[in-house]
């Protein structure tokens, strides 16, 4: 362990060197698997970019990307921020650190090799879901181990109260662990090769029960404990309304897990399935945007902080992209709007106005709020992280305009047909017309992938050589603490 | 569909389980929201994390509840208008399959008249119709071009050209329609095993100057190649043998790959496209465009 202190006295210290590798993990994937999405949106423009590789095809490099940002980048910035502030807000010591060195590496390690192992070719085939079971047993395994150490923390905490961000990555941890394990349940035929246990139709059911939620509870559930812990931390103002995070974590764990069969509109899939699954994804629709008023009125008494914090500007700006794009989502869950906007651009769209506009902008806000104050130095520019502000919300911008332009053109074009019943334009032609949005698109990765890359030498000066400052927990009202506190 | 509905105890189960959940969501809200405020003293008490975080106690916004309780109505509404209750099929009798049906009949009963004349036009109308051209160009690049290229002139010395003169089973419309309906299989045997390697070499350097009837290979032409390919090598187009006396090759005509067509022999398949693939105006349409 990189701490310098004894064991005597680090007992009731923050343990934050964990916090600082899985930043600096994060912040790599994040670089190598943008890298990955900007040359396979290249590829689109480019069919012969492969050079004829299969490891460099769309159908290995694809994967890539996905799993390498949500698990990758997603999950390492979830582990830090779940870390950092599950202590603070325990008013206590990590549960068993060398767990927690344990999960840090060995995600990495999972990452790593998962994703060479997806280069190789291996894949379940299942959509954010492609690793294989020698992968899917130890992400099994190292999640549950990720639950050990935040649940002993919460265990041992010294304030009674839990706080409302531990909510959100409780849910989190619990919901992943359960549809990572029921997704992924196959039989083996070799050490590369399995069979899912689902077939047809239920296959299908269980796979967007899986893959929805870990949208819903990986990439939205898990960043709003982040904005529940950081926002009103960097804003110094409380969170605006107590009773509505309330309604609105019940609301959301509750509706969300219903909707995932909204993937799957005009298939086999049995048809109540389909109209609950839009019921739901409608009602989803309010406690997103309870969480995004919460957010903002937040910081409605310190906006001032805006013009000078990049920090700050990450965080609401990603809680107005969080917001268009859970207005977006019930919106596409209607039938008769997914007759136009399934198998096009438009979804990746909205997935990317979700990943770059929420999860990648939270992230950047927390490191630049995080980093400082890890090792106790000013950020090394903040000049740069303002440029990254830019970049990251013109790069958004693009990419979403490019897609929403290529998706309701491919919707509409593909529906039309001419006055004796044909189809008006040939699949091959709409593929042509699409290059300029492609183009567009591609301008756009590589404009966010420079803000990142911006971010990652940021965050390098400021981080690398440097010791976590020794931080202590602050002392607990005695009205509420728990243990050898409420006796003093 | 129907038989996806599910029945007896399960259909109850879904019932129960989706009244009951949306139920408890609106419990939770209403008795979050309208509780009682906290006593004014509280305030001093609120719990503090971290030095200075704190949960707010503002009054969650009414217009938001109006908002909650929306989506709830709608849904009641959505799940008594559509399938979704269990086996309860919906006020509106809607599904899926019958929106397929009708969709069918919608289609049916817009074109079904106006392709029927088509596939009675005459190749000349058809030919004269720049908008049905149009649409034959459509046809070809959704149902030929994956092979025959998106400009049709063949691709990846595998596929023929349908531009050019040579037709390898006919050009005349009759025989287009057979092509197309029925498929065809080409089959040129390998021959080095038959004839050998020097005989091989010898008729390949034959093909490339036809027309010398002195050369070396013209013998064994005559022996092993002309029952198909003809003595005047015009090919034949009953056997989907190409004409080896012009300058067009399905294969390549350098003299490597025609080697290799010698010694390993060569198989053009040409897939059958019937009524379900291609129907009598498509197909009209699609001769049209070929046909000259």
């Amino acid at each position: 362990m990189a701490t310098t202190h004894s064991s005597q006295d680090s007992a009731d210290i923050y343990e934050d060197t964990v916090v600082i590798r899985l930043i600096q993990f994060s912040v790599l994937w994040a670089v190598i698997a943008m890298t990955a999405g900007v040359y396979i949106s290249a590829e689109l423009l480019w069919p012969t970019m492969d050079f004829g590789q299969f490891w460099l095809s769309f159908g290995r490099l694809r994967p890539l990307h996905t799993n390498g940002i949500i698990f990758g980048f997603g999950v390492s910035a979830l582990m830090a921020t779940a870390f950092y502030s599950v202590q603070r807000t325990s008013h206590v010591r990590l549960f068993a650190p060398k767990l927690a060195w344990f999960c840090a590496y060995a995600w990495q390690l999972i990452i790593l090799l998962g994703g060479l192992s997806l280069l190789a070719g291996w894949t379940s085939t299942k959509e954010y879901a492609e690793l294989e079971w020698p992968f899917d047993i130890a992400i099994a395994v190292v999640w549950v181990l990720f639950g050990v150490v935040f649940f002993g923390t919460i265990a041992r905490r010294k304030i009674r109260p839990i706080y409302i961000s531990n909510w959100f990555y409780g849910a989190l941890i619990i919901v992943i662990a359960m549809l990572h394990i029921v997704n992924n349940l196959a039989i083996p035929v070799t050490f590369g090769k399995s069979y899912s246990l689902y077939a047809g139709a239920q296959d299908a059911v269980v796979q967007w029960w899986y893959g929805h939620n870990a949208v819903g509870f990986l990439l939205t559930g898990g960043f709003l404990g982040m904005m529940y812990y950081f926002l009103p931390k960097h804003s110094g103002r409380p969170i605006w309304s107590y009773r509505l995070s309330v309604v609105a974590f019940w609301a959301f764990t509750y509706s969300y897990i219903w909707a995932g069969p909204h993937h799957l509109h005009y298939s086999a899939i049995p048809e109540w399935v389909q109209s609950l699954a839009v019921v739901m994804s409608v009602i989803l629709l309010a406690p997103s945007w309870a969480t995004m008023i919460n957010g903002i009125m937040t910081v409605s008494t310190a906006w001032e902080k805006l013009r000078t914090d990049p920090a700050l500007k990450f965080i609401v700006l990603s809680l107005a992209f969080y917001g268009l794009a859970t207005f977006e989502g019930p919106m596409m869950s209607f039938p008769s709007v997914n007759v136009v906007s399934h198998f096009t651009d438009w979804t990746i769209g909205h997935v990317h106005s979700g990943a770059l506009g929420w999860n990648a902008m939270i992230t950047y806000g927390t490191f630049y709020f995080m980093a400082p104050r890890l090792v106790g130095v000013p950020l090394y520019s903040v000049r740069l992280a303002n440029i990254h502000f830019w970049l990251a919300l013109a790069g958004t911008m693009l990419y979403i305009v490019a897609m929403w332009g290529a998706g309701v053109s491919q919707g509409l074009l593909w529906l039309s047909v001419d006055e004796i019943g044909e189809l008006s334009f040939s699949f091959k032609d709409i593929m042509a017309s699409m290059q300029p949005f492609y183009a567009l698109r591609l301008i756009a990765g590589l404009i966010f992938l420079a803000g990142t890359c911006l971010m990652a030498y940021n965050l390098s000066k400021t981080l690398v050589g440097r010791k976590a400052v020794v931080v202590k927990p602050p002392p607990v009202d005695p009205a509420y603490a728990i243990g050898k506190e409420a006796a003093v | 569909m129907m038989a996806d509905l599910p029945t007896g105890f399960w259909s109850g189960w879904v019932v129960v389980l989706t009244c009951v959940s949306l139920a408890t969501l609106a419990w939770v809200v209403l008795s979050v929201y309208f509780a009682p405020p906290d006593k004014p003293d509280a305030e001093a008490h609120d719990p503090v994390w971290d030095g200075d975080l704190r949960e707010g106690s503002s009054a969650p916004p009414l217009w938001w509840f109006w908002m909650l309780l929306g989506a709830m109505v709608f849904s009641l509404v959505y799940l008594m208008l559509y399938p979704g209750l269990g086996s309860f099929e919906g006020l509106l009798n809607w599904s899926q399959g019958k929106r397929l049906v009708s969709s069918y009949e919608i289609y049916e009963e817009s074109f079904d008249a106006r392709r029927a004349e088509i596939a009675n036009l005459s190749l000349a109308e058809v030919q004269a119709d720049r908008a049905l051209m149009d649409t034959a160009d459509r046809i070809f690049r959704r149902e030929c071009s994956a092979c025959h290229g998106v400009d049709g002139r063949g691709q990846a010395n595998l596929f023929p050209n349908l531009l050019d003169v040579d037709w390898q089973w006919g050009g005349s419309p009759e025989q287009l329609e057979q092509t197309l309906r029925g498929g065809r299989n080409a089959n040129m045997p390998a021959w080095e095993a038959i004839i050998g390697e020097e005989n091989t070499v010898a008729v390949a350097n034959y093909l490339l100057e036809f027309d010398n009837r002195e050369h070396a290979g013209r013998a064994v032409y005559e022996q092993s190649c002309a029952a198909c390919h003809g003595v005047d090598g015009a090919g034949n187009v009953f056997l989907g043998a190409p004409n080896l006396a012009d300058n067009t090759w399905l294969y390549g005509g350098d003299l490597d790959t025609i080697l290799v067509t010698l010694r390993e022999g060569r198989q053009g398949k040409m897939p059958a496209f019937d009524e379900r693939r291609l129907d009598a105006a498509q197909l009209k349409l699609i001769i049209a465009k070929l046909a000259r």
